[in-house]
């Protein structure tokens, strides 16, 4: 029965994870909430044990970021403005470096592909292989070298503009 | 010398997600190919990299304030669905209602419902069937999953291993014991299984170690091993013995167990 599952202690304990996958997806923290708390609701009345709603969360988050994506993509070719990426405002209590190194991983983000950078975050959050190739409908096989790949060019956009910004300051 | 290994392989290697017989064989190969070797070590450096950084551009997540909003969701969608319930009931009520007249009627010689029913529904010697009352569907209870541990072994490199628990939630607990053969190995049960482990050479890391447990064997024969968790180290190997740090009160026990918030 659905009222066995205690929703509060499986919303705290999956809530950051999910939280923080999709603020790295989206760089957004009001899109990531949103998108999330749209996954726990789509949850409710549904019996799972925890590993397996996890996993079922972060599926279904991953499809409604998607959905999202597209939608903005299309509202964008409408309205003819600029690519929505947005920046990062400095909060009172974060130094300029911090703010510089949150727009470098935003920037490092961006340049990967959607599935790259979902796989990548998914196996940040501990997922295994073979969890990784069904959500992002890849061959299991396959997920090691992708995620070698992605890695690699994460950390090479954000070193360029490491460097950009260094020449900047000298 | 065999065909050096893919970087797929090796990252696969890093995220524990080598089967056995694939470990084994990498391992060997990494033992005599000081190329793969530095290839390994150059993308255990880069993951550890990346990890940082994605965690520097992190957000907190609102967790309260999302809690109380997922509450008033759950509260709504309740409703929504306490409301749907009770049209259908009162529309299943009015049906009865209509059906109760129905048959009052035609018990009634003479009445027009009975001399219908003579007339057309009884010549044709129709089956009415009565809708049966079918119970709520209950969805089929999940069968208990077998929550099979997760782990991985390494030997040690030049005689060192260290088992580095990083990310971990304060309850995770971590049961240290040494081990006889050359292996050293971690096993995770519980919701422990969901972290992530990365091998590299005398090296086990677990990320991201939610709650449950962590169990770690420390090789008797290695000169030097320990355990460190999110930065400190909290047991490690000294002669023949494991001491915990702080040392713990009391009798020496073959074991040293720690929660990692404690």
């Amino acid at each position: 029965m659905s009222a066995a599952v205690d929703y509060d202690a499986l919303f705290r304990k999956l809530y950051p994870s999910l939280f923080r996958y999709l603020h790295r997806m989206t760089g957004d923290t009001d899109a990531a909430d949103d998108i999330a708390q749209e996954s726990f609701v789509r949850l409710l009345g549904r019996n799972m044990p925890e590993d397996e709603a996890r996993l079922w969360l972060f599926t279904v988050a991953t499809n409604l970021f998607r959905d999202s994506a597209r939608t903005s993509k299309r509202r964008e070719r409408l309205l003819a403005v600029r690519p929505w990426s947005p920046t990062p405002l400095p909060r009172p209590d974060e130094t300029l470096d911090r703010t510089t190194t949150i727009a470098r991983v935003r920037e490092g983000l961006d340049k990967l592909s959607e599935r790259d950078r979902q796989m990548l975050l998914m196996r940040e959050e501990g997922f295994r292989y073979d969890e990784i190739a069904k959500v992002a409908g890849v061959a299991p096989g396959s997920v090691g070298t992708l995620l070698a790949r992605a890695a690699r060019r994460f950390v090479a956009v954000y070193d360029v503009q490491e460097g950009e910004g260094e020449e900047a300051l000298g | 010398m065999k065909k050096h290994l893919d970087e797929g392989t090796l990252q696969a290697l890093l995220d524990g997600e080598l089967a056995a017989p694939d470990r084994a064989a990498a391992e060997a190969h990494l033992a005599a190919c000081a190329e793969c070797a530095g290839e390994l070590r150059a993308l255990s450096a880069l993951e550890e990299r990346l990890g940082a950084l994605l965690g520097q551009a992190d957000h907190p997540a609102p967790v309260a304030q999302a809690q109380m909003r997922f509450r008033s969701r759950r509260a709504a969608a309740g409703q929504q669905r306490f409301g749907g319930e009770a049209r259908r009931a009162l529309l299943r009520a009015a049906l009865l209602v209509l059906g109760l007249a129905g048959v009052a009627a035609a018990s009634v010689p003479g009445s027009p419902v009975r001399a219908w029913i003579e007339d057309t529904v009884l010549p044709a010697e129709k089956a009415v069937q009565q809708p049966v009352a079918r119970p709520e569907a209950q969805p089929a209870a999940p069968a208990p999953v077998a929550e099979a541990p997760a782990g991985v072994s390494i030997r040690p490199s030049r005689g060192t291993v260290r088992v580095v628990l990083t990310g971990a939630a304060e309850d995770v607990v971590v049961r240290t014991r040494l081990v006889e053969g050359e292996h050293a190995e971690v096993v995770a049960t519980g919701a422990a299984r969901g972290a992530r482990f990365r091998t590299s050479p005398g090296r086990i890391e677990i990320a991201g170690a939610r709650a449950g447990e962590v169990t770690v064997g420390l090789p008797r024969g290695a000169t030097s091993a320990s355990v460190s968790a999110n930065g400190r180290v909290r047991v490690a190997k000294e002669g023949g013995a494991l001491r915990g740090t702080p040392p713990a009160a009391g009798p020496a026990s073959p074991e040293v167990a720690f929660r990692v918030g404690g």
